[in-house]
């Protein structure tokens, strides 16, 4: 009997960043990739087929990377997905804006697609009660307690660094 | 690609500061100098003395004054202008009437219909300052002054002239000073009024071009950063598929290989389309392009652009309907209107949902008929005109942004948030070809979704001839099909 791949769910709205994402999704990590195009079909896609981790991209038209966030951090039954986001934005304060409203990474464009594969191990590492705990302090707002985490890893632009990327 | 920053809010900041001086000054040097003389006139014709009158036709002249300076230092309204001035020279005389009046000595020498034909003087004066007119003040003023020197003359008085001014030094001082006085006061006042008018003006008009030239810029630079991103993802794709490809060559998997490599080949020639599109820019703003005009059959060519862009249409299908007369020929470039045609109904395309329909229509039309269609058309250019209309069924273009449409590298900001693809070029390309086929193009829409746009291109009808200003007409070159066709918008 063949194993079947754990699927991960990319959202983004530019078919050349679903394509390579996907693409290395696939050929690297090994798992199985559905795709959306915005962020209404992604977060009904989530719902439908329960992917192992979602990767959404910040800038979408109607439903942003943020928005999608929060929605699915919003609903019980996807509050402790892995999520990573990408952007193409190099502002610290989106940077913020992406932790805060949930993600458990943030990564820049361009992407290392070894990097990508690295994000996901991490997050789908990253345990229930961290999260919800993460979660429920960004509710409350409170931005000084301790529990509050920093951006957990914050990975620099890819620099096509296939050594350190080798190993996932 | 550099953004010109043209002006920033200091710098407006500083140039407002120095509109306000200018009109300012142009109140001091002009009016004030009116307030001082009226006052001191009016001191003077009472003797030096000052009666409860006197003081009350100062306190009245000098509100007076005080109004009409704050019409002028207002937002520049001319009827608020005017109104002041009215006031001003109104409550002038009238004190001035009522201290000729009460002072004795002109019981029987002056009537009423002497006291109205001095105030008839000021009307004229008047009416010039709210034409706005300095030099009908002017000469309306000496007119004044002459009729009030011969209204003198003419007295009914007997001996000579000095024994005139003798005999009624009185007369001369009561009369004669309060009216040269308002004259003159009311030629400062109107001359302040009507620059301190042009001066606000200049400032309105300032301010709309520095407000059309920043949204221009912050478009650049929305635009810049769409460029960014548009060009960003395609070359992390081409980067990615290489890197996979070497993965999967190390796996010995050569299929998988080949298919990235494929992938990367494909999207790296994207990539050049797009170059290419924002190269175009070079195109516009260095090439000169001056075309050799020639009869084009309008509906072939429209026939043959419609196909090109039907067989494209990413975001079809349209139907295109040529409502156009076989026998139209314009006077044209083929390759030029092509290039517009085909720019103008992608646009359409683009911009319009599936299944709607595009028209091309055209009709012949008089210089005068344009112009009044088009202000900005020279309704004085010969010959017959054919105005070209691409009308779509889309989402239209809001009438604030229409004028902006046609710079290059200008996108919507709706579009930046949509999934249309674009460089912004389209559309300046589009203009820079109908600059140089000596023609016209603009826009109507009122920018809500479904009721569409609609293009008008004009372009002369054979026989006419076209101005070609400004250009050597014997050093023409010929810019062929092929440079042009295909850069997309």
């Amino acid at each position: 009997m063949t194993e079947v791949p754990p699927k991960i769910l990319v959202i983004d709205d530019d078919p050349y960043i679903v394509e390579v994402v996907s693409m290395s999704l696939k050929h690297i990590g090994g798992y199985e990739v559905i795709t959306a195009q915005n962020g209404v079909a992604g977060i009904e896609l989530c719902m439908e087929t329960r992917p192992i981790a979602v990767v959404v991209d910040v800038g979408m038209p109607q439903l942003d990377g943020y928005q999608v966030v929060r929605a699915l951090r919003g609903d019980p039954e996807t509050a402790d997905l892995p999520i990573i986001m990408l952007t193409a934005r190099v502002q610290e304060r989106d940077e913020t804006i992406g932790t805060l409203s949930g993600a458990d990474f943030y990564l820049r464009k361009p992407l290392n697609p070894w990097q990508l594969v690295q994000a996901i191990t991490n997050a789908i590492s990253i345990s229930q009660a961290e999260r919800r705990n993460r979660t429920l302090s960004l509710v409350a707002g409170d931005d000084d307690s301790p529990t509050t985490p920093q951006p957990r890893v914050t990975l620099p632009p890819a620099s096509v660094a296939e050594e350190e990327g080798r190993a996932p | 690609m550099k953004v010109r920053m043209t002006a920033t809010p200091s710098l407006e900041r500083r140039m407002l500061a120095m509109a306000g001086t200018l009109r300012r000054h142009h109140i001091l040097r002009l009016a004030a100098p009116g307030l001082l003389m009226y006052t001191l006139v009016v001191v003077l014709s009472s003797g030096a003395r000052l009666t409860p009158l006197t003081i009350a036709q100062v306190v009245v002249g000098g509100v007076a004054f005080g109004v009409a300076l704050w019409g002028i230092t207002g937002q520049v309204v001319p009827w608020r202008v005017s109104l002041a001035m009215v006031v001003t020279l109104g409550a002038s005389l009238l004190t001035t009437v009522l201290f000729i009046w009460a002072s004795g000595p002109l019981d029987g020498v002056l009537g009423l219909p002497t006291l109205a034909a001095l105030f008839l003087l000021l009307v004229p004066i008047i009416i010039a300052g709210m034409l706005g007119d300095v030099w009908l003040v002017i000469v309306t003023a000496l007119l004044a002054f002459g009729f009030t020197v011969l209204l003198l003359l003419a007295m009914p008085l007997t001996g000579d002239l000095q024994g005139i001014f003798q005999a009624h030094h009185e007369l001369v001082v009561v009369l004669a000073l309060p009216v040269i006085a308002q004259v003159g006061a009311a030629f400062m006042l109107i001359a302040g009024a009507s620059g301190a008018g042009r001066m606000q003006q200049i400032l309105v008009d300032w301010r709309m071009a520095y407000a059309r030239e920043r949204e221009v810029d912050q478009m650049r630079e929305e635009f810049i950063a769409s460029i960014n991103h548009e060009l960003r993802n395609p070359i992390m794709a081409v980067q990615n598929y290489l890197m996979l490809a070497n993965l999967l060559g190390e796996r010995g998997d050569a299929a998988g290989q080949q298919q990235m490599i494929q992938r990367g080949v494909e999207v790296a020639d994207h990539l050049s389309g797009l170059m290419e599109s924002i190269m175009s820019i070079r195109r516009l703003r260095t090439a000169q392009q001056v075309v050799t005009l020639a009869p084009v059959a309008l509906h072939a060519l429209a026939e043959r652009a419609a196909n090109m862009v039907m067989l494209l249409d990413g975001n079809g299908p349209h139907s295109i309907h040529l409502a156009l007369d076989r026998t139209l020929v314009v006077m044209g470039h083929e390759g030029l209107l092509t290039e517009t045609l085909s720019n103008l109904l992608t646009n359409a395309a683009k911009y319009s949902d599936p299944q709607t329909t595009i028209t091309v229509a055209a009709r012949r039309i008089a210089p005068r008929d344009l112009a009044r269609e088009r202000p900005q058309f020279d309704a004085a250019r010969d010959g017959e005109y054919i105005d070209v209309t691409i009308s779509d069924q889309g989402m239209g273009i809001p009438p604030d942004k229409a004028p902006l449409i046609f710079e290059p590298f200008v996108r919507l900001g709706r579009d930046e948030a949509s999934s249309v693809i674009g460089s912004g070029m389209g559309l300046a390309i589009v203009r820079s070809n109908v600059t140089a086929l000596h023609g016209d193009i603009w826009v109507e829409s009122d920018g809500v979704a479904g009721h569409g746009s609609t293009f008008h291109l004009i372009l002369g009808a054979t026989g006419t001839s076209v101005p070609v200003p400004d250009l050597p007409t014997q050093k023409r070159t010929t810019v062929a099909p092929n440079d042009i066709i295909g850069s997309g918008s």
